[in-house]
């Protein structure tokens, strides 16, 4: 699968995002003003993913190069490298500080200076065994005390501080998602970088003057629920609850006896909602549908009022919002928080839930659209396409050399898996 | 809103008004009286039989027999008894049983549920009523005994040959539900006749049968089936309770409650107080809301013990606009879980309860379970799995059936655990509200 295609057209991105509903595949060209235009998108169902991780090698890999040779296909390319959403309840990600005194006579802070702070910044974290750093995401540095600089090459002064966002998880469980790269027969495709969920969802709908402000944004799938908190333009939290659609899903189908996830999830996606208060909603008191519950038995149908089911979902939406929310309160990130949540992910359709959210967090909520492309097509213009389109941004911005991690990070997790 | 055209009414029955079992075959249900007792309450119930449920009529007895209106009967001990009766010698009564035990096997063969009816006191009823108890379980069947304790103006011998016949009942049934006969004299007045007062346990035995099957054959918005009632009924050595009622008005709740819980023929008892188990279920109307639901399920569960593990049915309908109807079944005793045949089976014995998923399952999934007496509908095996997955749990949740916990999307694997709470089990069910799981 060695690409001709990409040495004549070294722009261009492929984004992978290995969804526990959908495996979902993006195709974008950096153009040489720095934007990009997204040339097709493509997704098939996923299988063998639980809570966003892989459970079953072969099922999810097979599901990938199935997306990969249809991409292929659609697009009549060969794709050699892909770049790839990482996700998994075991992501954890915290704010560290690194601090070096100049080295040079002058004072004068070089690029290794600049290395030298971030990898104490990194030496700084304490993580358990098994675990890896997969994001150290520079934010900003001090030059003797004084905050807000960007870029300190070049200037002077006698102590370096670097503040980084360290993001870290399990080795074995980050590498099982990347493992889908390598099939059964012997296939295999290059990752070029991995990237966070959360962070690749928040780069493809949120907009400089939110992060600015400060804003949440949660991407809520079928297995995960990745949340990243911005403030004054940098990362301030981020992290990943592993409940959101299936366990909506898992709701109905235990709580409405419903015999089949098919049935359950076309339920939900018919009359789910989860509109704050259901009990006194007086638009759906009375009200019930009509719902088929068992495949064996298609013709039966039962009769199920409206209340309940967006009484079930009502409840576990705002439990998962809460805990969310929680965690966020916990970090004292929420006050940093001006602007509003941002939602994307497939759940983000759900009818009732910008409301819901808005009740929870208390601040205005919307649902995040990709943005920022060329050439997108409507279909891609959709919340659950958040974290595809974010790793072509992410990999365009580190194309375009504003690459704020130190390389390698590949090769040592062979090292340490 | 609420006019009764407008709501479809789900009580209607499936394709074919059949009962169905765990693998959405017509479910079987006979309905057996043993000894002369037995029989009459059982010709009670036939007179006016609910549709899908069969009848059989086993005594020593040749002249009752033959007054019965049941068309199938089964005489017993033919050759020990002549055909003259046990003559109250329950050990006669058990030697007839035993005498015609592959009659009385191939006559139960495939049955899911039999409601036994017997009055204990006597010879047959109480000497042949565990026995056939016995075949039925052994043929796969979920046993369900009725029986009468003898007046206390009968004497001291007959009241303790009662006793040892209900000990021996509770070992061999399911579950046993017991009337004293001393508590239909409290109903009785001065005129009633002395077959009039049998009336309410026979009509206590109609209803019971009638609205069991009911429950199993209405697909509700929270369906009881036939596994569920069974993880609640199976029990070791237990005793059952069933009440019911139904009220109206504003002030239904509490009223539907005194009249299932506190019924004439349950009084006194503090069975409630003991049960490990119980079945709730409800029909209501589209204008019940959930928290009377909830006010509901806290009312019966403040009469019920700590230790209650519950499920629930549910059940909306047109026809109940104002109305309230309930059942409750609650079983004393400790769970019964590896004895019927199926699960005895060997490879079953130390394996963890393989806990069923709500996946789609396909007709091709239920391999038939082979037991001696045939093939068998293999529903059965994944109904018997998910008893054990609710009944092993220990009762925290109270009124909340244990069940969903261990079944789901995340039945298997490590379980997301925040701040306590296990974030994999339907948070309804954590924050107590009244749905119950498949
Ligand atoms: N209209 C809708 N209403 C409610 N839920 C919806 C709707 N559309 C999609 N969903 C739900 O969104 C989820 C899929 O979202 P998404 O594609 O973002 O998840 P994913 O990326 O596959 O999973 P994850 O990110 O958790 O690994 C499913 O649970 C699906 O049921
Ligand atoms: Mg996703």
């Amino acid at each position: 699968m060695f690409s001709r295609f990409f040495s004549k057209r070294p722009a261009l991105i492929v984004g992978l995002d290995i969804g526990t509903s959908l495996v979902k595949l993006a195709v974008g060209e950096r153009r040489p003003d720095g934007c990009l235009t997204l040339l097709g998108a493509h997704h098939v169902e996923s299988r063998g993913l639980r809570r966003g991780e892989v459970m079953d090698h072969n099922q999810a890999s097979s599901c990938v190069f199935q997306a990969i040779r249809e991409t292929e296909e659609l697009l009549n390319m060969e794709i050699g490298k892909v770049e790839v959403a990482l996700t998994g309840g075991h992501i954890e990600s915290a704010n560290h500080r690194g601090t070096v005194p100049i080295r040079s006579a002058t004072g004068q802070i070089s690029p290794d200076d600049v290395e030298d702070a971030v990898e104490a910044a990194r030496g700084g974290v304490s993580i358990s065994e098994g675990r890896v750093v997969f994001h150290v995401i520079r934010q900003q540095y001090y030059v003797d005390g004084k905050d807000g600089v960007a870029n300190p090459v070049g200037l002077v002064g006698r102590r370096l501080e670097a503040d980084t966002h360290m993001v870290h998880g399990v080795g074995t469980r980050l590498q099982n998602t990347l493992q889908c790269l390598h099939s059964q027969d012997g296939s295999l495709v290059d990752v070029g970088s991995h990237v966070f969920s959360g962070l690749a969802s928040s780069l493809a709908v949120l907009g400089r003057h939110e992060k600015e402000m400060g804003v949440i944004l949660l991407d809520i799938g079928a297995g995960t629920t990745e949340y990243v908190a911005y403030s004054k333009g940098m990362i301030r939290q981020m992290g990943v609850l592993p409940v959101a659609g299936d366990h909506l899903l898992n709701d109905i189908l235990l709580g409405l006896k419903i015999q089949s996830r098919r049935l359950g999830e076309a339920l939900i996606h018919e009359h789910g909602c989860v509109w704050p208060e259901p009990s006194g909603n007086p638009e759906i008191k009375g009200k019930t549908v009509s719902v088929k519950t068992s495949e064996l038995l298609p013709d039966r149908e039962r009769v199920i009022p409206l209340e309940y089911i967006h009484a079930i979902l009502y409840h576990r939406m705002d439990e998962t919002l809460r805990i969310v929310r929680e965690r966020l309160h916990a970090q004292g990130s929420l006050n940093m928080v001006a602007s509003g949540v941002v939602l994307t992910g497939g759940v983000s359709r759900l009818p009732g839930i910008v409301e819901l959210t808005q009740s929870v967090f208390g601040m205005p909520a919307v649902v995040g659209i990709p943005q920022g492309f060329d050439g997108i097509m409507e279909r891609a213009a959709q919340p659950e396409m958040a974290t595809v389109l974010g790793l072509l941004k992410y990999a365009a911005l580190r194309g375009a050399g504003e690459k704020r991690e130190s390389n390698g990070f590949w090769d040592q997790f062979k090292k340490i898996v | 809103m609420n006019s009764k055209t407008a709501i479809p009414n789900v009580m209607e029955r499936t394709i074919g008004g059949g009962v169905h079992g765990p693998g959405e075959r017509k479910m079987r249900i006979r309905v057996v009286g043993v000894g002369g007792a037995g029989l009459n309450a059982v010709d009670h119930l036939a007179a006016n039989p609910p549709g899908g449920v069969s009848f059989m009529a086993v005594n020593t007895d040749t002249q009752s027999l033959g007054a019965s209106m049941i068309a199938e009967k089964l005489q017993i001990g033919k050759q020990l008894t002549r055909g003259l009766g046990a003559g109250g010698d329950p050990d006669l009564g058990r030697r007839a049983a035993l005498e015609d035990e592959q009659e009385l096997r191939d006559a139960l063969e495939g049955c899911d549920v039999v409601f036994l009816a017997a009055g204990l006191g006597g010879g047959t009823g109480t000497g042949a009523g565990p026995v056939v108890a016995k075949v039925a379980r052994e043929e796969g069947a979920l046993v369900l005994a009725f029986v009468t304790l003898p007046f206390s103006h009968e004497g001291e011998y007959r009241g303790r040959v009662a006793n040892d016949g209900l000990a021996e009942m509770k070992q061999s049934a399911d579950a046993v539900v017991c009337i004293p006969n001393d508590k239909l004299l409290v109903l009785a007045s001065e005129e009633t006749s002395v077959l009039d007062a049998f009336k309410p346990a026979d009509e206590y035995l109609g209803q019971s049968v009638r609205r069991i099957w009911g429950m199993l054959s209405q697909g509700g918005l929270i369906n009881i089936d036939f596994a569920d009632l069974r993880s609640v009924l199976r029990r070791q050595s237990g005793e059952t309770l069933i009440g019911f009622g139904e009220a109206d008005g504003p002030d239904r709740i509490q009223q539907v409650v005194d009249r299932t819980l506190k019924g004439p023929l349950l009084s006194g008892d503090d069975l409630l107080g003991r049960a490990t188990s119980m079945l709730v279920a409800v029909t209501h109307g589209p204008d019940f809301t959930m928290k009377q639901l909830q006010k509901l399920l806290e009312e019966i569960r403040q009469r019920m013990g700590p230790k209650v593990a519950c499920k629930q049915g549910i059940v909306v309908s047109g026809d109940f606009v104002d109305r309230l109807s309930l059942m409750v079944i609650a079983s004393t005793g400790t769970p019964l879980l590896d004895k019927s045949p199926e699960s005895a089976a060997p490879a079953d014995a130390p394996a963890q309860p393989e806990k069923s998923a709500p996946a789609p399952r396909k007709a091709t999934d239920e391999k038939p379970v082979a037991t001696r007496s045939g093939g068998r509908v293999g529903g059965r095996e994944k109904a018997e799995a998910k008893v054990k997955g609710a009944e092993t749990s220990p009762a925290k949740q109270g009124l909340f059936d244990l069940d969903s916990s261990a079944s789901g999307i995340f039945a298997k694997g490590e379980h997301t655990v925040v701040n306590g709470q296990d974030l994999d089990v339907p948070t309804f069910i954590r924050r107590g509200l009244v749905i119950r799981s498949l």
